[in-house]
């Protein structure tokens, strides 16, 4: 088993870790010679699936492994992205796993030299997983969307969220049509009535290959235009959720009604945008 | 004040010494591991600054401590006030009220004729400081403050312990911790890092190669962090592992010196061991010149004193008895068979203090008609530590057996006393404890539960070790209420 790469994005790379650990501690790495996957699947709350090119991180990647050069992790997320804070003056950062020196566990061990010269050596602990352990880690089915749309600028969206959760930090429901239309109101609570509307937002075609059924049936077509569909989702974790703001260039957002709110978040511009996506599922609290 | 903030990290108390011509405030760790003293010149770093001496020739010393608490909850906020604009200090008054009160008044000037007043209390004792022999420090370096906070940056807030070496022109910090993890748990161990740069990058590299001391990384921190916020250098001197480090920075009048205890490996600790059986054989018999000394009749006898250590101690040694036991037997048998035996162990700096001459003091006088009795006459000359909490009336004798077999930092409070040369004390171990002997005949009074501790200096007339010059027996506590008693008002 052999990883070892040189991180040609530390940038992007810090600011990935930085959302992801504000949403678990623990994310599920694996590693082969197309792609990097980060898996976030807490006990409860918000799941997260990251699917990256190895270019979109790294360079000079190598891997080889008895599992058809497949590498299964399990990596602490603070740790991590505060090894790769030290990347900040870094004029290289390379990242490899190996094992400590002195008790023999596996680390992911980050060495950078700065520009001054000095050499920094972070060691990640990590866990290698089995084959077989992580063979049952999926990402969740949902019904076909109701309502998909493009989210207005997160950054906006949290600012809005972090003074509805000063007021009361309970549940946010969050509702949008297939008419460009997109809300959210403070939810559960008689005494404050608080609703934030945004209009003229775009709701993107479906790619007819994609949608087994024909584009003509799916249920964002059949329903009434101007009709609204509500997940209700935990203030403070829609709060962290949004933190992806600082990353992403494109959010659409499927919603399907009172079941689940899945993002599907984009990292590069729309030609390339297969080549890193984020997707976070988000269920809803019943009414 | 960031000085008092620092020195507030590492002890509970913090003591203050004042002289003529400067003041000085430090603090010990609650596992005596680490020291920490600031030195304020009286005529650079004060506007004003007043002690009453009786002649130029002669130096007053005036010693209290605080508890830190307390004290900080006084300094810490106005020190982000002043930055502030409102109530920004323009001026710091503190004076000392003795009169039966222990009392110390702090007077804020503030803008806008704002005027606060604080009263703290003290309590009256004798200030100990760490003994740290440079001459016997084969490494040392001394490099910009800001570099070393800039590597700082690097290690993770949870790590515990800082590994210093160097090899072949690059000097590295290591992180690391001891706690063991299994399973699932190891995901949660601290990330270890090491930063390694070129010995070109300090002002002065003097180190051998190869030599590995390690420090508590959240006292090294706290330290690099004030010395940059001075733009100070900092210059380290230390010897092996096992063996204390010495830290020292200054600027404008104030000198600061941080004693750190380092930890020794498996394999040094036990050269240590080694070295220490040849400088130090048992020393069974005390010294004679204590004796005449003793102006109590019920002070327990000579052999007494070599046996316990100083209650506040006890507590520590209780937890790692059987680890202080198996290296005791280390000390008198053949190291190579106890290879297996030795682990990482922190080592405790030695307090080694006496109760220094009171006379000496301008308050003497005042206090010691108040002494209570029986304070005096079970406080034995040579005794190590003042009785200054009374839950140490509490400690259990028995555990006084385990003592001394670890590396110290020698202690003295007659270090910067003017009338008697300067001790030069070798960082090296005191004698192992003895059997226990049973009491004199004289009655020991129990009620200050003072267990004579260890006289670790002594070395059978050594003029070079002649630290513990037993002199008065310390008077107990001030004529007011302990701290320690009045602690529930700061927690």
């Amino acid at each position: 088993m052999r990883f070892k790469t040189s991180i040609r994005n530390v940038s992007t790379f810090t600011k990935l870790t930085s959302c992801l650990v504000s949403i678990g501690k623990i994310a599920w790495l694996r590693l082969d010679e197309d792609e990097i996957r980060f898996t976030l699947m807490p006990d409860q709350g918000v799941q997260v699936f990251v699917n990256l090119s190895i270019e979109s991180l790294f360079d000079s990647y190598i891997i080889t492994s008895a599992n058809s050069n497949i590498i299964n992790l399990e990596v602490p997320l603070s740790p991590l992205h505060r090894a790769l804070r030290s990347c900040v003056s870094a004029s290289d950062a390379t990242l490899r796993l190996t094992k400590r020196s002195s008790d023999n566990a596996p680390i992911l061990c980050l060495t950078i030299t700065t520009t001054t010269n000095t050499l920094v050596t972070q060691e990640i602990p990590v866990r290698v997983l089995s084959a077989a352990s992580v063979a049952n880690i999926k990402e969740p089915t949902c019904p076909e969307p109701d309502v998909h749309i493009i989210l207005p600028s997160l950054y906006s969206l949290r600012s809005v969220v972090e003074r509805f959760n000063k007021l009361d930090a309970s549940r946010i429901a969050i509702a949008a049509n297939m008419n460009g239309e997109f809300k959210m109101r403070l939810d559960g609570n008689d005494a404050v009535k608080v609703e934030s509307v945004w209009t003229g937002l775009m709701n993107p075609l479906l790619d007819p290959e994609q949608v087994p059924g024909g584009v003509e049936n799916h249920p964002s077509t059949t329903r009434e235009k101007s009709e609204f569909a509500w997940v209700r989702v935990d203030g403070k974790e829609w709060g962290r959720v949004l933190k992806v703001g600082g990353i992403s260039r494109r959010v659409v957002a499927c919603f399907c009604e009172d079941h689940a709110l899945v993002l599907y978040v984009y990292l590069t511009d729309q030609e390339d945008e297969d080549s890193a996506v984020l997707t976070y599922y988000l269920s809803s609290f019943v009414t | 004040m960031a000085t008092d903030r620092e020195i507030g990290k590492f002890g509970e108390y913090i003591s203050l010494e004042a002289r003529r011509s400067r003041l000085a405030l430090s603090s010990l760790n609650s596992s005596k591991s680490a020291y920490a003293a600031v030195t304020l010149a009286g005529n650079r770093f004060f506007e004003t600054y007043n002690f009453p001496a009786p002649s130029q020739s002669q130096d007053n010393r005036f010693t209290c401590r605080f508890y830190a608490k307390a004290l900080l909850s006084v300094f810490r906020q106005r020190y982000f006030d002043s930055k502030s604009g409102d109530t920004a200090i323009e001026r710091c008054e503190v004076r000392f009220v003795e009169k039966g009160e222990c009392r110390m008044l702090v007077r804020l000037l503030c803008k806008n004729r704002v005027l606060k007043t604080y009263r703290l209390t003290y309590e009256e004792v004798d200030v100990m400081h760490a003994v740290f022999d440079k001459d016997a420090a084969r490494n040392m370096w001394i490099v910009k403050g800001r570099l070393l906070r800039e590597f700082m940056e690097h290690f993770a807030p949870k790590a515990e312990q800082l590994d210093i070496s160097s090899e072949n022109g690059r000097a590295a910090f290591t992180s690391f911790t001891e706690k063991l993890v299994y399973g699932k748990e190891i995901l949660k161990q601290p990330l270890q890092t090491s930063v390694s740069f070129d010995t070109a990058d300090f002002d002065t590299f003097g180190a051998e190669d190869g030599v590995h001391v390690a420090v508590s990384l959240k006292d090294f921190k706290a330290i690099v962090a004030h010395a940059d916020s001075l733009h100070a250098s900092v210059t380290a001197y230390y010897s092996d592992p096992g063996r204390p480090l010495q830290v020292t920075y200054g600027q404008e009048g104030m000198n600061c010196e941080f004693t750190l205890m380092t930890l020794g490996d498996n394999r040094a600790s036990q050269t240590f061991t080694t070295t220490r059986v040849e400088h130090q054989p048992p020393a069974p018999h005390p010294p004679p010149r204590a004796a005449p000394q003793q102006s109590q009749t019920d002070t327990p006898s000579q052999p007494r004193g070599l046996m316990g250590p100083p209650p506040s101690l006890r507590s520590q040694f209780a937890s790692s008895f059987r680890s202080q036991r198996t290296t005791e037997n280390r000390a008198i048998q053949p190291v190579e068979e106890h290879q297996s035996s030795g682990s990482l162990y922190r080592s405790r700096l030695n307090v080694s203090g006496t109760g220094s001459s009171r006379s000496a003091s301008a308050f003497t006088q005042q206090q010691e008609p108040e002494l209570p009795p029986v304070s005096a006459s079970a406080v034995p000359p040579e005794s190590l530590f003042l009785p200054y909490s009374s839950s140490d009336e509490e400690s259990d004798d028995d555990l006084g057996k385990v003592a001394w077999d670890e590396p110290f930092l020698k202690w003295d409070t007659n270090l910067n006393s003017d009338d008697r040369p300067r001790p030069v004390v070798r960082d090296q171990s005191p004698p192992p404890p003895l059997p226990r002997v049973p009491p004199p005949a004289a009655p020991v009074s129990r009620k200050r539960a003072f267990e004579p501790s260890g006289d670790t200096t002594q070395s059978e007339g050594d003029e070079e070790e002649e630290v513990v010059s037993a002199e008065t027996a310390i008077e107990a506590v001030g004529p007011t209420q302990d701290v320690s008693q009045a602690r529930g008002l700061f927690d």
